[in-house]
């Protein structure tokens, strides 16, 4: 925990712009710790109390348009469901630099699952299994509300104290219009390019199946412990290039996966839209499937 | 669905005027020229007049499925479209439909509005009980501003009877509160209890665009009807289902949307002879992945217009669909253009609806199927007043024969009604080409117009 003036890195090595003494004052927390930055601005764990604990992003850019940021509060507002990040308030917090906007969300404790795989801890299949259908259930709760996330990657998603079976999807929608540098790798993309669907690998518009499609690349990897169609030395692999592995189809996955998780994941990763079928169709299966067959 | 399915769509004000629907004045002659009002309590006002009437209401509806469950497309349902002909037997068809299908099938009505008059605009719908599905039906897709080749111009009077349908903005234009509106009130004063968005069709030139285009009017219409069930109403051609990537468009739709209930008419190729089936294999198979995919994605999906393809899409995937008696209820498909009508009249036929063969017969092929020892003559309550057996057309009675189709294609969709309604209805194609085979086996074969050219595709699609 900081309270000091100088906030410790992130975890993944990215530096704060923000000091602690700063987002102390504009908050009013008793003490506060960064969590990571975006090029849109910065997040802080901010402690009030003893029971208040939130995740504050700061709004640094001052050219982000009010309205989008509007509409994009009003889409997180309309979801309600604990595998979607909560967003508690937004509100203007005065800075150093100025006013700023800051969306204040609910903290979960717990890390992401980019960090859980970086540190080698995989899940067992029958976790995994649980996490593909947890996630999908985030996926349909929040396409059910017509929000889109556009940026669904290991990154984006926490685990709630760290349990494979409680996945919360992270920066939903902001995604799309705020962190403008990490995400526009090419000009008309927008979104993290090993996990961006066809469609959006041709600067099409990301629509929701453009989130299933990557909800799909995320389960693979989780099952298979692999990308469906690149090497772990490839994450800054350029959009054509991937669009062609993906024209070839997904990798195989390693025998012990159960038959209907690789269908599944199959389906969900075609390259035509529709085929993908929607997240609440998939999650409908893996339901009735389990009605059918407990564990 | 937040809305009761008991109740008629009506506005939801409280004081009695305030839910008097205003209908818009008439111009023209005959018995459309009264102007009405309709009441909270479903009576009707002839503002000329001062009479009230009760509008005819078929008996209390026993043993059918109810509205939700229709909505949910969780029975089979067949909507019977009025049409120029038999208009005012439908009371009769109805419940006697019910009885045909024993209650396992949801049995509508659709009320095309554009050649309805203003007593029927007014009347029609709400001879039925509420719980059954009722639509009327705008008709936008002939909207003048469209890019259907059917396109109509209606002229001053017929323009003043249906102001929505000549006001119809094109699609790319801005969406128009006012005129969804319209078209949604013209529908609730109807008697529907269930609406259609304000869409008509979606054009192939550009059709990610327009597909685009028409969703946006399909919000429109949805913001201004959130808690009442309104199908998305959307009219394409053929080529929708033939062409991949016009297909994927509207899969990828299907897909992506919320809206649970769809209203999708196709523009059919030539379809010969009239009262056929349509064999163009591409057509089918578009038709049956379109419906698979509605099927998996638990969407209601309705086929209008489409006659007994509608039966068999509905043993894979679609909710139901809408015929009628005449030709254009039962298909929308393309027209002959002939030159000369006097050169190319031909006088009419007397036709019957074979459900054994799933086909509609010459009235002479009919007698020549008789002759087959395992043919069972229809028993329905229309057809005791045929003279099935006379060995002439003579007495025949085409509204008769007409209403004895209408509950022949209940009673297949009654089949459909189990847990396997591919199966289910493989087994009657199945039956059915048995049948023509025995006739074959005869002195004479079923032949030309009479013999059903679709019986092997659709057993290639059912399997």
């Amino acid at each position: 925990m900081t309270t000091g003036n100088t906030a410790a890195p992130a975890w993944n090595g990215s530096i704060a712009e923000l000091d602690a003494a700063e987002v102390i004052a504009a908050t009013g927390a008793a003490s506060v710790a960064f969590l990571g930055r975006g090029s849109y601005g910065e997040t802080w764990r901010v402690e009030r109390g003893h029971d208040s604990v939130s995740a504050v992003k700061f709004i640094l850019h001052s050219a982000y348009p009010q309205q989008i940021l509007d509409r994009e509060i009003a889409g997180l507002r309309r979801v309600s469901d604990p595998r979607v990040v909560r967003l508690l308030d937004c509100t203007i917090v005065t800075l150093s630099r100025g006013d700023r906007p800051a969306l204040e969300f609910e903290y979960v404790d717990g890390r992401d699952v980019a960090r859980h795989l970086d540190s080698g801890d995989w899940p067992s299949l029958i976790d995994a299994e649980h996490f593909v259908r947890s996630l999908l259930g985030a996926v349909a709760a929040l396409h059910a509300t017509e929000t889109v996330h556009r940026d669904i990657k290991p990154a984006n998603i926490a685990l709630r104290r760290d349990a494979w079976s409680q996945p919360v999807l992270l920066d939903l929608g902001l995604a799309k219009q705020l962190d403008v540098e990490t995400l526009t790798v090419y000009p008309t993309l927008k979104g993290t390019v090993p996990f961006m669907a066809p469609e959006q690998l041709r600067g099409e518009s990301s629509r929701k199946q453009a989130d299933v499609w990557a909800a799909g690349a995320v389960a693979h990897l989780v099952l298979a412990h692999e990308h469906p169609f690149l090497d772990a030395s490839e994450a800054q692999v350029l959009p054509e290039e991937l669009l062609k592995r993906i024209e070839s189809g997904p990798r195989a996955m390693p025998v012990q996966v159960p038959a209907h998780l690789q269908v599944l994941v199959w389906r969900l990763l075609s390259f035509e839209p529709h085929e993908r079928g929607s997240a609440r169709r998939a999650l409908r299966e893996m339901e009735e499937r389990d009605g059918a067959q407990p564990d | 669905m937040a809305r009761n399915p008991t109740d008629r769509l009506v506005p939801m004000d409280g004081d009695l005027a305030s839910t008097q629907q205003h209908i818009e004045p008439q111009t023209g002659p005959g018995s459309d020229q009264s102007r009405t009002e309709i009441l909270e309590d479903g009576r009707i006002v002839n503002l000329e007049t001062g009479e009230v009437t009760t509008p005819p209401d078929e008996s209390v509806r026993t043993g059918g499925p109810s509205l939700s469950k229709q909505l949910d497309g969780d029975v089979p349902v067949v909507l019977f479209v009025r049409g120029a002909r038999l208009s005012q037997h439908f009371a009769d068809t109805l419940p006697a439909a019910d009885r045909a299908t024993r209650g396992q099938v949801g049995i509508g009505a659709v009320l095309p509005l554009l050649n309805a008059g203003l007593d029927a605009r007014t009347q029609f719908l709400r001879q039925f009980t509420t719980n059954r599905l009722l639509l009327a039906d705008p008709e936008l897709f002939r909207a003048e501003r469209s890019q259907c080749p059917d396109a109509k111009t209606l002229g001053p009077r017929a323009g003043r009877r249906s102001p929505w349908f000549v006001n119809a903005p094109a699609q790319d234009s801005p969406t128009d509160p006012a005129w969804v509106t319209e078209v949604l009130r013209v529908q609730r004063n109807a008697g529907a209890t269930a609406l259609v968005s304000a869409t008509g069709w979606v054009d192939n030139a550009a059709p990610q665009r327009a597909m685009q285009h028409a969703m946006r009017w399909v919000s429109a219409s949805r913001s201004q009807a959130p808690d009442e069930p309104m199908f998305v109403n959307l009219t394409f051609d053929h080529v929708w289902l033939t062409n991949p990537t016009l297909r994927n468009v509207l899969l990828h739709e299907l897909v992506e949307s919320s809206e649970s209930l769809w209203y999708l008419r196709f523009r059919w190729p030539l379809t010969a002879p009239r009262f056929g089936q349509l064999v163009d294999p591409k057509v089918l198979d578009g038709y049956k992945e379109l419906c698979s995919t509605a099927a998996l994605e638990g969407k209601n999906l309705i086929l209008p217009n489409s006659g007994l393809t509608g039966w068999v899409m509905s043993a894979i995937g679609a909710t139901g669909f809408s015929t009628g008696i005449g030709w254009s209820e039962q298909a929308y498909a393309d027209q002959p253009r002939f030159g000369s009508t006097r050169q190319n009249w031909r006088p009419p036929r007397v036709r019957y609806f074979e459900s054994s063969v799933l086909h509609t017969v010459e009235h002479a092929a009919h007698l020549t199927m008789m002759g087959e020892p395992s043919y069972a003559l229809c028993s329905c309550d229309f057809c005791r007043r045929l003279p099935l057996s006379a060995p002439t057309s003579a007495g025949w009675n085409k509204e008769v024969a007409g209403q004895h189709y209408l509950i022949a294609t209940a009673a297949l969709s009654s089949v459909l009604a189990s847990r396997r309604p591919r199966l289910a209805a493989q087994r009657m194609v199945n039956d059915a080409r048995t049948m023509v085979q025995k006739i074959a086996s005869g002195p004479t074969p079923l032949a030309g117009d009479n013999l059903p050219k679709h019986l092997d595709r659709w057993l290639a699609l059912l399997r």
